[in-house]
């Protein structure tokens, strides 16, 4: 481990002045590739161990984590998605590829999807009308679901 | 006395404001080092708390952002790539820290959806082009359905399932005895009724910022309804789990202990509530979660009743496999990845005791890690491919699906559709190019790495823009970021032979250390990978010697690829490509720069440095990052 402290220093365009070996080093580099990755796709280690936040991934053991990221995801999605106007349908429609990609299949019976969701909602900060027609439409009647988007909603506030 | 007391408590709480309204956080611009191949460039990444951000050069000429566990990141990047990672610590205030990650984390989403249009369109083309085959009299003409091969084909005399049978009478004293076939004959009134895809250019316009406006698809919308058709056909009859679509395992292991079983059966008791009201739900994707939601209130009754953990097969339909010939390569590896699997599965099993209540998520984990260990097992016994998933693993059983309901249109206008479609894709696909075409220098890893940061409106006291100077390389690019912005640490992660040559020097003679590992023949580090160049010597770790290595590498990559030319026939041109990619790779060494590192194919977690705490920077910049006011 190798760990240096260093002041920062102030710098503008064009103050990056490199010994031309090293620029022509580096531009060779470039030149061969970049940006891919050379280890097979289906290396043994790489691919027998999750990589992403789901609930099933190894890092995420703690059931904390994965609901987390749960919650981060379907909080920012809920705020593009308001902020560009689509139809509702497709909101629900997104939300359950979303839903698949950590794991869960039935986001609609997940406390976390409401708070998330409220939460996006007053990120996006939309009316208090639109608020309402997102309650609605979401909890159909279900107080509990109810009041987790207005909790989400209001802790952005 | 008090009164100056009260005073310079006062004084102190003012002086400290400023720091408790813009509390420190880090984000970290990772610089990962070059190797042969695809990553001669180098790479970058972004990297939040337990999250990597970056762009990947993927086949078809598109550069495409990934979002990866940093643990994944590491494992994938630093030890089975085998390239050091250089890390510049930025200190951000929290607002500027959510602001970067809600701004990587939108990009991410919106790119994603942008992909999904693309196979959305694919998939309008494939459907229309099947209603048309149907309209010819061709009867063979199937689609695949998602979740439908838990049940079906169904099997000619099988029993009904009695977890099944009781979710149907459940349903038919919520709904009335007549709700399912009613529920049927509407959804097939509304697939026959479903207007064909006629793509708007909303539809293929990928905007300049902002989630994209495509819609519910047309393909999309048609396999939901139909996918709730089949779950319907199944609750009505309640047909048996197919025996292939589970896991069938009499290992000891899985038998479950009593609170297990209590935990498990009371989540069966919910999810068939959950069930029951997802007849009433207005979502459009309740088919496919009563299909899976049935397969797996079948398999917890089962394991309720016999007392051992019976398993749905979570594997993707088309999962990314391992040959069998790599698995027979490496029986050591195949040993320790069960291992860790079994471990990972004692884990996810903790998780049912440990609370009140179990959850979709708790099962799904046990879920999970069942699927890669009883995967494991099966292939080393049964001698097979192995089957991988790097994603989420959630049950998704396709089967072939010829119960299509055409749309009540003419022939024509099915002609006119798929017209209109073909064209929309093709469209679509030069968007895409446009949007996200990979360039070297105009648009890489790192370019849209600063491009993201810009979108994000945030002042990290400096903006970095790769298009007027070099900082489109990415070594380049972790000075300017050193440089520019306010960097309180920078640390370097060791490449995986690197660190466990570190090991080897405080415990051993280093020059005998460095005789040993300084090449491929006697190392004890790497194991000669089938995916590397053709070379002898490593000379990531040495400088001075590098030219001289290189030359020995080059002449025996040359050699390597004239032995080659006569076991053409033999072993299709491997040995020719391995030893003229060594004798390429080893230019750059005659000039003192390092490219080539080697790689691994399985790194056991128990040799990997990377995982042991002591040697892990983050953990104490962490610690360090927590103590921040």
């Amino acid at each position: 481990m190798n760990r240096t402290h260093l002041r920062r220093r102030s710098r503008g365009h064009g103050e990056h002045v490199r010994p031309p070996f090293v620029v022509l080093v580096a531009l060779l580099a470039v030149v061969l590739g970049g940006c891919s990755i050379s280890v097979s796709s289906w290396s043994l280690s790489k691919s027998s161990r999750s990589s992403s936040h789901s609930s099933d991934s190894s890092s995420s053991s703690s059931p904390g984590a994965a609901e987390e990221a749960y919650r981060e995801d379907v909080s920012d999605y809920t705020r593009a998605y308001v902020k560009s106007g689509g139809d509702f349908r497709g909101f629900q429609s997104d939300l359950a590829r979303i839903a698949q990609e950590h794991g869960i299949t039935n986001w609609e019976e997940n406390p976390v999807t409401y708070k998330a969701i409220g939460e996006g909602l007053g990120s996006a900060k939309v009316s208090d009308a639109e608020l309402m027609a997102y309650k609605r439409n979401l909890s159909r009647g279900d107080p509990a679901k109810a009041q987790a988007i207005e909790e989400g909603y209001r802790s952005t506030q | 006395m008090t009164v100056c007391r009260i005073a310079a408590l006062l004084l102190t709480s003012l002086w400290a404001l400023p720091a408790l309204a813009t509390p420190s956080r880090f984000v970290d611009y990772v610089y990962v080092e070059a190797n042969e191949g695809g990553s001669s460039g180098g790479h970058a990444a972004m990297r939040f708390g337990d999250e990597a951000y970056h762009f990947q050069h993927e086949p078809g000429g598109l550069l495409r952002l990934h979002r990866d566990d940093w643990q994944h990141f590491r494992d994938t990047y630093g030890v089975l790539e085998n390239r050091t990672m250089h890390m510049s610590r930025v200190a951000v205030s929290a607002p500027t820290y959510e602001e970067l990650r809600r701004r990587f984390g939108e990009r991410y989403l919106i790119e994603r959806r942008v992909f999904e249009q693309r196979d959305a369109l694919r998939d309008d083309r494939a459907l229309l082009q099947l209603f048309l085959a149907r309209r010819h009299g061709d009867a063979t003409a199937v689609t695949r359905l998602r979740g439908a091969g838990f049940f079906f084909p169904e099997k000619p005399d099988s029993r009904p399932d009695d977890a099944i049978a009781a979710l149907h009478r459940r349903v038919q004293e919520t709904y009335g005895v007549d709700a399912i076939p009613r529920r049927m004959d509407e959804l097939r009134h509304e697939l026959g009724g479903l207007a064909l895809p006629t793509p708007a250019p909303a539809d293929v316009e990928i905007p300049a910022d902002g989630y994209p406006r495509f819609g519910y698809a047309f393909s999309r919308r048609y396999r939901d309804l139909t996918t709730a058709l089949a779950a319907l056909a199944v609750l009505d009859r309640a047909l048996p789990l197919r025996v292939e679509a589970r896991w069938s395992t009499t290992s000891p292991e899985l038998r479950l202990a009593p609170e297990e079983r209590r935990a498990l059966t009371a989540f069966a008791d919910r999810l068939a509530g959950e069930l029951t009201r997802l007849l009433d739900s207005d979502r459009p994707d309740w088919g496919f979660t009563l299909l899976v939601g049935m397969a797996r209130l079948a398999a917890l009754r089962e394991s309720e009743q016999t007392g051992r953990l019976v398993l749905l097969d979570a594997f993707p339909p088309d999962p990314e496999v391992v040959p069998r010939s790599s698995v027979r390569r490496h029986p050591d590896a195949m040993t320790s990845l069960q291992a860790e699997a079994a471990d990972e599965l004692g884990r996810a099993r903790a998780r049912l005791v440990a609370r009140a209540e179990i959850d979709e998520e708790d099962v799904s984990a046990v879920e999970a890690a069942g699927n890669r260990l009883l995967e494991l097992r099966a292939a080393v016994v049964e001698d097979r491919d192995l089957r991988v998933s790097v994603g989420a693993l959630v049950p998704s059983r396709d089967a072939p699906w010829s119960d299509l309901v055409v749309p009540d249109v003419t022939e024509e206008a099915l002609a006119r559709s798929l017209s209109q479609v073909t064209t929309a894709e093709r469209r679509f696909a030069d968007h895409l190019a446009q949007r996200c075409g990979y360039n070297l220098i105009t648009r890489n890893c790192v370019s849209e790495l600063f491009q993201t940061v810009d979108a994000a409106q945030v002042d990290l006291g400096g903006r970095i823009d790769p298009t007027r100077s070099l900082d489109f390389i990415p070594f380049v690019s972790a000075h300017a970021v050193n440089d520019a912005w306010p960097v309180a640490e920078q640390a370097t992660l060791r490449s995986y032979r690197r660190a466990r040559l570190d090991d080897l020097y405080r415990h051993e003679n280093p020059l005998r250390v460095w005789l040993r590992e300084c090449n491929v023949l006697t190392s004890t580090i790497y194991p000669r990978n089938a995916d590397d160049s053709f070379f002898l010597f490593f000379t990531d770790d040495v400088v001075a010697p590098r030219p001289l290595l290189g030359s020995v590498n080059l002449v025996a990559g040359l050699g390597a690829a004239a032995a080659g030319v006569p076991l053409l026939p033999f072993d299709g041109g491997r040995m020719l490509v391995a030893g003229l990619r060594g004798a390429v790779f080893s230019l750059p060494e005659l000039a003192f720069v390092n490219l080539r590192k080697g790689s691994f194919d399985h790194v056991p977690r128990e040799t990997d440095p990377h995982v042991d705490p002591s040697m892990r920077p983050d953990r104490d910049v962490e610690q360090e990052a927590k103590a921040q006011p």
